[in-house]
């Protein structure tokens, strides 16, 4: 196959050995098209080396995770007895209870607030400056370090009080805010105009146009974010720290300090005991189970809705 | 702990970058690497170190990963290798069993000074991160 009689060699010869026409593959500048593909080559190769480096440690973790963990769900009774003195057996019962009840209620008192700073952000803030502000200080709380909420909430309800379930819980709930209305936000800002305009056109309110239409056109991915915030503070360990403490025996009191998984990986895992290292390892495999069973349930919700 | 947070920021970022500009640069024959770094790369430049300056943030606020491992010796070691101690990991240690008035006041300045840093590192990386958003609206 020949291209010079259709296409003349515009491109100045770099070479002098190479013909001026003929067949393409004698015409291009064979080092340089060797060298690209080279250095593509190798970008590409880093890359791929760059992946295999992340994943390689978190399959690692998350292999110890398992191993451990579940050596430590076998030997010990976690699910039915409460969390033993050093060197004897016991479980994680009161911990698991207290995890969810500070995590659920935190999620309880977060999601509402969320939700509306959300919707407003989304459906009423244009441009307004209010608007600009509470998204700008909201990106950042999303990434603040949980430890300093947990201060903070500190000097509010526990100094001079005590530690107690319900700090622990509004910890929590301060950590969920941004993430609901960073997620509600997004999803309502994909709800396409058209839709709000029909809604206008037929007379409605704007209440009701947000409680009706909008809002139920973006269930899914509401639901998605506020399950996501949930499996974040389901890991969290440092605002628990100076709110909910720990206790050794099971409680289901909000108004006193409450058993809760992380604090107790933390408490167990620095001791000098194997029985409460298997107990942490547990813990930990307990916890990482939830989050992912909550990741994949969540983009499983958010992708239902993509498809239709 | 950084490397997966990162990564999803800068997919966010690359997300950016009109596929026209893309294919412009694949039609006039540039290789995958050609295309990542003369046309993405100067395309979101201001996106990748903001979201890098992120990843930044969230290391500083990082607690139990470094309460875990860092010994929490009070000292200031020339080397990595020793034990030393990071704001987190002196809150997490000291604050519950913090006995007296001066000791738990000085935890909470201490509190202060993370909380500063990291806002102005995160304010930093989110003004970044927006001119980037204003990039993707036409």
């Amino acid at each position: 196959m020949t291209l010079a009689p259709i296409m003349p060699n515009l491109t100045p010869d770099i070479t002098q050995t190479s013909p001026s026409n003929g067949r393409f593959e004698d015409r291009y500048n064979k080092r340089l098209y060797h060298q690209r593909r080279f250095i593509n080559r190798l970008g590409l190769g880093f890359a791929v080396l760059a992946i295999a480096f992340g994943l390689f440690w978190l399959v690692w973790i998350l292999i110890t995770l398992f191993v451990e963990g579940f050596q430590g769900l076998i030997e010990m009774p976690v699910f039915l007895a409460d969390t033993p003195p050093p060197m004897d057996d016991g479980g994680l019962r009161n911990a698991i209870i207290g995890s969810v009840m500070i995590a659920l209620s935190g999620l309880a008192l977060g999601t509402p607030i969320g939700m509306m700073a959300g919707i407003y952000l989304a459906e009423f803030s244009h441009g307004s400056l209010l608007g600009n502000v509470t998204r700008f200080l909201n990106d950042i709380l999303l990434s603040a370090p949980s430890i300093v909420i947990g201060l903070f909430v500190y000097a509010l309800m526990v100094k001079g009080q005590s530690f107690s379930g319900w700090a622990g819980a509004i910890a929590l709930a301060l950590i969920v805010i941004p993430i609901v209305v960073r997620t509600t936000e997004n999803m309502l800002n994909l709800v396409p105009n058209t839709l709000r305009e029909a809604a206008y056109a037929l007379g409605t309110p704007k209440w009701k146009l947000i409680s009706t239409v909008t809002m139920k056109a973006a269930k899914a991915g509401l639901t998605t974010g506020v399950l996501l915030a949930f499996a974040r503070i389901t890991g969290e360990t440092a605002p628990l720290l100076f709110t909910a403490l720990n206790n050794q025996y099971f409680s289901t009191d909000m108004s006193q300090p409450m058993a809760n998984l992380p604090n107790t990986i933390y408490q167990f895992a620095m001791s000098p005991y194997d029985n409460w290292h298997a107990l942490a390892w547990a813990a930990a495999l307990l916890i990482t189970a939830t989050v992912l069973l909550v990741n994949v349930l969540a983009r499983f919700i958010g992708s239902k809705d993509h498809i239709r | 702990m950084i490397i997966p947070f990162i990564a999803a920021t800068m997919r966010d970022v690359f997300a950016v970058v009109p596929d026209l500009l893309k294919e412009s640069a694949y039609g006039m024959g540039a290789t995958t690497w050609e295309v990542m770094f003369k046309i993405i790369l100067p395309y979101t430049k201001t996106g990748v170190v903001g979201g890098v300056i992120l990843g930044l943030g969230r290391a500083l606020g990082e607690t139990m990963a470094v309460t875990f491992l860092i010994g929490n010796a009070f000292n200031i070691s020339p080397s990595l290798f020793t034990s030393g101690v990071t704001i987190t990991s002196a809150l997490a240690n000291e604050f519950a069993e913090a006995s007296s008035e001066l000791h738990l006041a000085s935890l909470l300045h201490l509190g202060l000074i993370l909380f500063v840093i990291t806002f102005v590192v995160l304010s930093l990386s989110k003004l970044m991160l927006m001119r980037i958003d204003q990039k993707s609206g036409h």
